[in-house]
């Protein structure tokens, strides 16, 4: 594989604009996100920037009051439970859509595809309406459900593209050797899918833990999201608690997408 | 391993009785028919869309015939999912696991039978020898070049014992000279282990060079099914004679008794072939001639029109007076190159009678 940063034909002196312009771009895009942190570490009872000193106040009112924590817990539960459910059936969904001579199949991910395309408040209001009549309403199960409508599309996106790069004949092969569909599957097709279906785990997670819209309207009182209680409570007031919690966000966040490069960058090592 | 199915040298024989798969209104089986013998290599050779890969897949289970009947020995696996059928198959692009290395490709199927890690160790290591590849268990896939990825396919395909080993055109990602070598080694492989081996390939020399047996395949079909010098020597029909080596055919004429090609009687060695409708001719059978020189010829009058040198030999092509081609390749020791006319020159060409082979259209 070529390097660009070993090319010997530009120097790095003339191509010092394209790292700026670069540096521009990126003070751009993560500014508004980076500036919530040292906001969040104010004793202020209001948001300030730059804060006039430093304080851990908030980070342990957030963790001293049970509807922060309890929201957390929420969140996280709904989060794992939805990568639980959006990514082995969307690995079913890429493999059966992917393999599949059937006509229909170009239909039918279409269809699946939907709730990435569709503005989230309709869906929003469908699940709504639908959860109601099936009492499902502020229960776990009903939120966990509606994210993994909406995290299905990207499951099954990223690992179709995975299994785009993967040769069928190999399963093939294992089954003549001896191996039952599903074990030719979890033994040869699936170890080298893997970084396909690690960011896709992670991007269902992401999809439910960021998602605010539904939570809006399905989960309510003791049974919201923080990212919903978070925005009930930005419409009371703005403290720097909300700063803190972006803050921690951002870390699980990041250090999410840290994992995922992290395992890309193991199975690329092993390959070569 | 079950007891009722046949191991070892003897090889299993394989029984195929009014094989159909149709895809909509196209049959790519139509009603075939075939027995192999135990430990026999049979090489289904055909051209590309003739049915010879969906056969093998049907062979493998991977593809399920609409009607028909599939036996090895005597269990009827028609119906039997691939994973138990005890094949082995190798596919043109090898499809090794790559995330695993060479030894865990081979041990697979073992592991897949709960072989204990001893046995496991001592059968890889026997199949790695068998293939030549000793000492390469701890390569990684990608290390590995084309020809001993085909060989840790192979390894792959044996070290179980299988009952049938099938092969889907193994060597056609290799260059030439590789492939040839590789094409012995395969015919050694089979005669140690004396596995029933089934052998798609659409090259003719590939197919005449290794098979105990060739099957000609065409529209999902048998055109012929013989022994390679049988398909050369005595193609049942027009496609046969053209699909397999170099020919050119001329039509005879028609609604005469005796074959007859622009008004002249063909000689023939015996009457056998009387009511076919072209003659072959093949380049190395036939020659240049002085005018009827003997009794025992067929000749054609025609113009030289080009002369190829080739290495091993020249290939002559004459337009005859009808307009037809015909190729004809002469050695090329320096008494032979010498004795070559001009371009432009008319020239006879010969066929004995001995050689002149006449075919149908149709096989009867």
């Amino acid at each position: 594989m070529m390097d660009m940063d070993s090319d010997p034909t530009v120097s790095h002196l003339r191509r010092l604009w394209l790292y700026l312009y670069c540096l521009a771009v990126a003070i751009f895009l993560l500014a508004p996100i980076l500036v919530v942190i040292p906001m969040s570490f104010s004793p202020s009872e209001f948001l300030e920037f730059p804060p006039s000193s430093l304080s851990l106040r908030w980070y342990q009112s957030l963790f001293n009051s049970a509807e922060w924590t309890g929201a957390a817990i929420i969140s996280l539960k709904a989060a794992v439970l939805t990568v639980l459910v959006a990514t082995p059936l969307g690995i079913a969904a890429a493999y059966g859509l992917q393999y599949s001579e059937m006509g229909i199949a170009k239909l039918v991910r279409s269809l699946l595809i939907i709730p990435l395309i569709v503005p989230v408040i309709i869906v929003a209001i469908g699940v709504f309406y639908l959860f109601a009549r099936l009492n499902l309403v502020n229960t776990l199960t009903g939120l966990v459900l509606a994210h993994s409508v909406l995290a299905l599309p990207f499951v099954i996106v990223v690992v179709s593209a995975g299994l785009q790069r993967f040769d069928i004949n190999q399963e093939l092969v294992a089954r003549s050797l001896g191996a039952s569909r599903l074990k030719a599957f979890r033994t040869v097709t699936l170890p080298q899918i893997r970084p396909s279906v690690m960011s896709a785990a992670l991007f269902a997670f992401i999809t439910s833990f960021d998602e605010v819209v539904v939570a809006l309207f399905v989960s309510r009182g003791p049974s919201s999201t923080l990212t919903r209680k978070m925005f009930t409570s930005l419409r009371d007031q703005v403290s720097p608690a909300i700063a803190a919690i972006s803050t921690i966000l951002i870390l699980i966040t990041f250090l999410l997408a840290l994992a995922a490069l992290a395992s890309a960058r193991g199975d690329k090592a092993q390959k070569s | 391993m079950t007891s009722d199915k046949q191991t070892g040298k003897a090889g299993v024989p394989i029984t195929i009785r009014q094989l159909v798969k149709t895809y909509g209104s196209y049959r790519a089986l139509d009603a075939l028919d075939l027995d192999i013998a135990g430990g026999e290599f049979l090489t289904l050779l055909g051209p590309s869309g003739s049915g010879k890969s969906t056969l093998l897949m049907a062979i493998a289970g991977f593809i399920r015939p609409d009607s028909g009947l599939l036996q090895f020995g005597a269990t009827d696996v028609t119906r039997l999912e691939p994973h138990k059928r005890n094949i082995g198959v190798v596919f043109q692009n090898y499809a090794l696991f790559p995330h695993m290395t060479v030894a865990q490709n081979v041990a697979y199927p073992l592991k897949l039978r709960n072989a204990d890690k001893a046995r496991i160790d001592e059968r890889v290591r026997w199949a790695l020898a068998l293939v030549k590849l000793d000492g390469f268990g701890d390569r990684s896939i990608h290390q590995l070049s084309g020809g001993q990825r085909q060989r840790v396919a192979l390894a792959r395909a044996v070290v179980f014992e299988p009952s049938v080993l099938l092969m889907d055109e193994p060597l056609s990602a290799l260059d030439k000279k590789l492939r040839e070598h590789m094409q012995i080694e395969i015919r050694r492989l089979h005669e140690t282990l004396g596995v029933t081996t089934i052998y798609v390939t659409h090259d003719q020399r590939e197919a005449l060079t290794m098979s105990d047996r060739i099957a000609v395949i065409n529209h999902g079909r048998f055109a012929q099914i013989g022994a390679p010098k049988a398909l050369y020597e005595k193609p049942a029909s027009r496609f046969v004679a053209e699909f397999i080596g170099d020919a050119t055919l001329l039509p005879l004429d028609a609604g005469q008794k005796r074959p007859t090609f622009r008004g002249r009687a063909v000689k023939t060695k015996d009457a056998s072939q009387d009511n076919g409708s072209y003659i072959v001719l093949r380049p190395e059978k036939i020659r240049l001639v002085g005018k009827d020189e003997d009794a025992g010829w067929n000749c054609f009058a025609g113009t030289l029109d080009d002369i190829v040198y080739q290495g091993e030999s020249v290939l002559l092509s004459v337009r005859l007076e009808g307009g037809e081609t015909l190729f004809l390749r002469q050695p090329t020791d320096q008494q032979s190159l010498a004795a070559l006319p001009e371009r432009n020159q008319p020239v006879e060409v010969g066929l004995h009678a001995n050689d002149t082979l006449i075919v149908p259209e149709e096989a009867a």
